[in-house]
């Protein structure tokens, strides 16, 4: 219990931030949260000693994650969701200047409009420094497609933001 | 073992030992393809630097985790339980259901969840074309008009937004023409009225004569706003130069708010991709592109034509699952070929799960399931 409890302290906050850059919304992100630290109190056996620990939990949420979102899919096609979810995007609460809120909606939109594997992708690497084999190994995919889903979404976020801002063109 | 894309990273936070820097420059200054990633990638790279926002600290605790731990299992097989019991008698109802209907055979029925059934869904909704131009083009553009030379683009364009149309009609070379050119339409007041039409420019010396003389004859230059359909709402007061361009614009625009054109774009260009990768048989990135489209709430009319987009992909799924029905009956073989290629076809689409739905229902050597619409 003491070793679970010191595992939980120490990852709740980076996987949280994890999970809210994944689903994009704080409630969806703490639901997983707690489902992974469920999933993983439940087979705390099985990793013990065994690999690292936190690299065991983000993998788990990770799983977690995708596993809802083909749920999400599947409840879209039944009835496209109407309701807004509290957002992971900076609210007045948090107290960030007009213009940062500005530019954080920017690169929220337009990563949200990445197709789904080079979103996540993109996502991991950039926003969670994880490592090309890092993602690779959690997705469950060869380390080539997940280079090849980060240049995707590299070539359609520059497409993207260079519209944006065209003085951000290197042309 | 570092990745192109590890190495990338580690240039751009200038991470990277100044060795191993020295010898990836000089890698990307000698191919050309790979410099041009890096630079892309450092653009991308910078233009997210302020991430995805601040994400607010969970309330989830230790004693929660336990506490659900303790919960679940009663719950949940309180649920198994009532869950079994329902499904049992479902199956059940179904079951004499079919044997009623279809005698001593029994054939399985699958309720669509995605896919139209009803007659009425056959056809989609008809909605008003989005216009190709309307991927790249705004009305004000580095501190200028950018108007639309086209009466059917802006029309179109008009008849999507549900804003009028700013019809300019001159004659190239005429000095009135050029001074509004140079003073009106560069007056950022003026330009601010524009943005909340589409405006389109007209040389009427391109028009045959009968056309011009009734433009002409209405005013010289033309300033006027039309409806989508050609109707005048407004053409403008005064003689030649003399007109009160702000006044005008002002009087009449002034229940119009304009669109928010960057947005408009990203829907405009959202569509185009979205058809494009239909047409390349992307079907699941189609689909994801047109449902996120129909979640956007400020163009309602770019959620209808994603809505018309995702009924034509539930009725081509549909018509995938009638052409299987039809061929299992001489071809059982063939129409599972053509069960399974249409659920590859429809990855990632809203419809896959009904067609993988009706192959898993579709026994070996059984009759070929009936489809339900959804309760």
């Amino acid at each position: 219990m003491q070793e679970f409890r010191a595992l939980f302290e120490a990852e709740r906050d980076r996987l949280m931030r994890f999970l809210c850059h994944l689903t994009g919304n704080a409630s969806d992100a703490e639901d997983l949260l707690q489902e992974t630290f469920l999933a993983v109190w439940r087979k705390r056996d099985q990793f013990e000693g065994r690999g690292s620990a936190a690299g065991y939990v983000r993998r788990t949420a990770f799983h977690l994650f995708l596993n809802a979102r083909q749920k999400q899919d599947r409840r879209d096609a039944i009835a496209r969701r109407t309701d807004e979810e509290p957002a992971c995007t900076p609210l007045s609460d948090y107290e960030e200047s007009e213009a940062r809120e500005v530019l954080v909606k920017r690169v929220r939109a337009a990563v949200d409009t990445l197709p789904e594997g080079p979103r996540e992708a993109f996502i991991l690497f950039r926003f969670e420094g994880l490592s090309c084999a890092e993602i690779a190994e959690m997705a469950g995919v060869p380390r080539k497609t997940i280079e090849s889903r980060l240049a995707r979404a590299v070539e359609l976020l520059a497409a993207r933001l260079r519209r944006q801002a065209p003085e951000l063109s290197t042309d | 073992m570092d990745t192109w894309f590890d190495q990338l990273r580690a240039w751009i936070e200038g991470t990277m030992p100044a060795d191993e820097r020295a010898r990836f420059e000089s890698e990307i200054a000698r191919d050309p393809e790979l410099g041009r990633a890096a630079e892309e990638m450092r653009l991308v790279w910078h233009a997210t630097a302020p991430g995805l926002g601040v994400v607010p600290a969970s309330g989830v605790t230790v004693d929660d985790i336990v506490a659900a731990e303790h919960e679940r299992p009663v719950t949940s097989m309180r649920w198994r339980r009532v869950a079994a019991a329902a499904l049992l008698l479902a199956a059940a109802c179904v079951a004499a259901y079919a044997v009623r209907r279809f005698g001593q055979q029994s054939v399985p029925i699958v309720k669509m969840q995605a896919i139209p059934m009803d007659s009425a869904d056959l056809v989609p909704p008809v909605v008003p074309n989005i216009p190709t131009v309307l991927a790249n083009w705004s009305p004000i553009e580095d501190g200028k008009i950018h108007w639309l030379n086209s009466m059917e683009d802006a029309r179109a364009v008009s008849a999507v937004l549900e804003r009028p149309v700013f019809v300019y009609g001159y004659i190239d070379g005429c000095p009135i023409c050029a001074g509004f050119q140079a003073n009106e339409f560069r007056d950022p007041k003026i330009q601010a009225l524009v943005a909340r039409s589409v405006p389109v420019a007209i040389d009427l010396m391109s028009l045959d004569e009968k056309d011009r003389s009734e433009l002409w004859n209405r005013r010289y230059p033309l300033l006027e706003l039309q409806d989508d359909r050609g109707e005048i709402m407004r053409t403008f007061g005064g003689t030649m130069a003399e007109v009160d361009m702000q006044g005008e614009l002002s009087s009449a625009l002034q229940d119009v708010q304009a669109p928010k054109w960057f947005q408009v774009r990203e829907l405009a260009e959202d569509w185009e991709r979205a058809r494009t990768d239909e047409q390349a048989g992307q079907l699941g990135d189609a689909a994801r592109t047109l449902v996120r489209m129909t979640k956007q709430r400020d163009e309602p009319a770019f959620a209808a034509q994603a809505e018309a987009g995702l009924s034509e992909l539930g009725i081509s799924a549909r018509r995938a699952i009638e052409h299987a029905r039809q061929r299992s009956e001489g071809d059982p073989a063939g129409a599972r070929a053509e069960l399974e290629s249409a659920i590859r076809r429809f990855q990632g689409t809203p419809f896959e799960a009904d067609l993988r739905a009706v192959a898993s229902a579709w026994r070996q050597g059984g009759p070929f399931p009936i489809t339900a619409r959804r309760l």
